[in-house]
C-alpha cells in the first residue's frame, strides 16, 4: 500500500511526540509551549484545514485504507435529531491501533478528530460533534502499519454547523 | 483560562475509566451574529491527556466537536491512586491543565 510523504512525516512525529521529546514539533502535542508558539503553529496546509473529502483522505493516508471489518466500530444513533450534539463512539480492536480519525464527509471541513494513543491507552474515544446534515462518517485507524477503514451513516434531522 | 476540566477517574472491574468534560465555546468559525458578521472561530486544538506523567493519549481536534466536549476513554492498567492530567489548548493560544486520582 503506498503511503504519501505527508502522511510518513505525520506518523514519524507522533512517535517523536509519545516519547516526550517532540516539543517543536509542528503539533503543540506536551503543552509545554507558550500562547505565542501556539499562534506560530497554524494549521494551513494540514488535512484539519481540508474541505475536499478527497483531500483529507489523501492526506491523512486514508486514500487507499483497507476495509477493516468488525475491528472497527462507529457507535453512533442511525438518526440524530440534533446535529448540534451526535453522541460517537469509536472502537478499535485491531492490533497495535496508534491513531484513530473520524472523518464526516459532508461537514465543511470533513477531518473530526485525530487521536493518537500510547500502548497505555486503549483505542477507543467517545465524544459528541456537530454535524452539518445526514453524512457518513468515516472511522480511520492506523493500526500495525496499515491504515483501515470503517463506515456509518447518521441521518440528521436539524443541522448543528450553525452552533 | 476558562473553567477547569471536569475529571472523572473511576476504576470499574480493573479497567481505569476516564472521562472528562472540557468547558469551551468550540465556536467553528462557520456561524454569523444577528447583524451578519462572522463569528471567529474559537475552539479547542489539542488535548493531551497524561497518566502519572506520561503522556498516554494526544489529540488533535477541528471545530466540529460539540460546544463544552466531553470525553471518554479506557486506560486498562491504571491503578488507584494514579494521577490523570489533561491539558488543552485552543486555536487563540489560550490553555488550560486539570488533574484527577484514579479511585
Amino acid at each position: 500500500m503506498s503511503r504519501s510523504p505527508s502522511s510518513e512525516r505525520d506518523r514519524r512525529l507522533r512517535r517523536h511526540v509519545l516519547r516526550g521529546v517532540g516539543a517543536a514539533a509542528i503539533w503543540v502535542g506536551t503543552g509545554l509551549m507558550r500562547p505565542v508558539q501556539v499562534l506560530a503553529a497554524p494549521r494551513e496546509g494540514t488535512a484539519f484545514e481540508a474541505r475536499s473529502l478527497a483531500e483529507v483522505l489523501s492526506r491523512i493516508g486514508a486514500a487507499d485504507a483497507l476495509d477493516a471489518g468488525p475491528s472497527l466500530q462507529i457507535r453512533a444513533p442511525d438518526v440524530a435529531e440534533n446535529g448540534a450534539v451526535v453522541a460517537v463512539d469509536i472502537v478499535s480492536t485491531l492490533p497495535d491501533t496508534r491513531r484513530i480519525a473520524l472523518v464526516v464527509d459532508h461537514n465543511p471541513f470533513p477531518l473530526t478528530f485525530q487521536f493518537d494513543f500510547a500502548p497505555e491507552a486503549a483505542p477507543q474515544v467517545g465524544t459528541r460533534i456537530k454535524m452539518n446534515e445526514t453524512s457518513l462518517l468515516r472511522a480511520v485507524a492506523d493500526a500495525g502499519g496499515k491504515t483501515y477503514v470503517a463506515q456509518r451513516e447518521v441521518k440528521v434531522t436539524v443541522g448543528g454547523c450553525g452552533s | 483560562m476558562g473553567e477547569p476540566t471536569k475529571i472523572r477517574a473511576t476504576i470499574r472491574e480493573g479497567v481505569g475509566e476516564l472521562r472528562m468534560l472540557v468547558s469551551h465555546d468550540m465556536e467553528s468559525g462557520l456561524r454569523k451574529d444577528t447583524e451578519g458578521r462572522t463569528i471567529p472561530a474559537h475552539f479547542v486544538q489539542t488535548l493531551t491527556v497524561s497518566l502519572n506523567d506520561r503522556v498516554v493519549i494526544e489529540a488533535q481536534l477541528g471545530p466540529a466537536i460539540s460546544r463544552n466536549p466531553l470525553f471518554s476513554f479506557r486506560l486498562p492498567n491504571a491503578r488507584p491512586g494514579d494521577r490523570v492530567s489533561v491539558r488543552w489548548t485552543d486555536n487563540l493560544g489560550d490553555q488550560r491543565a486539570d488533574e484527577a486520582t484514579f479511585s
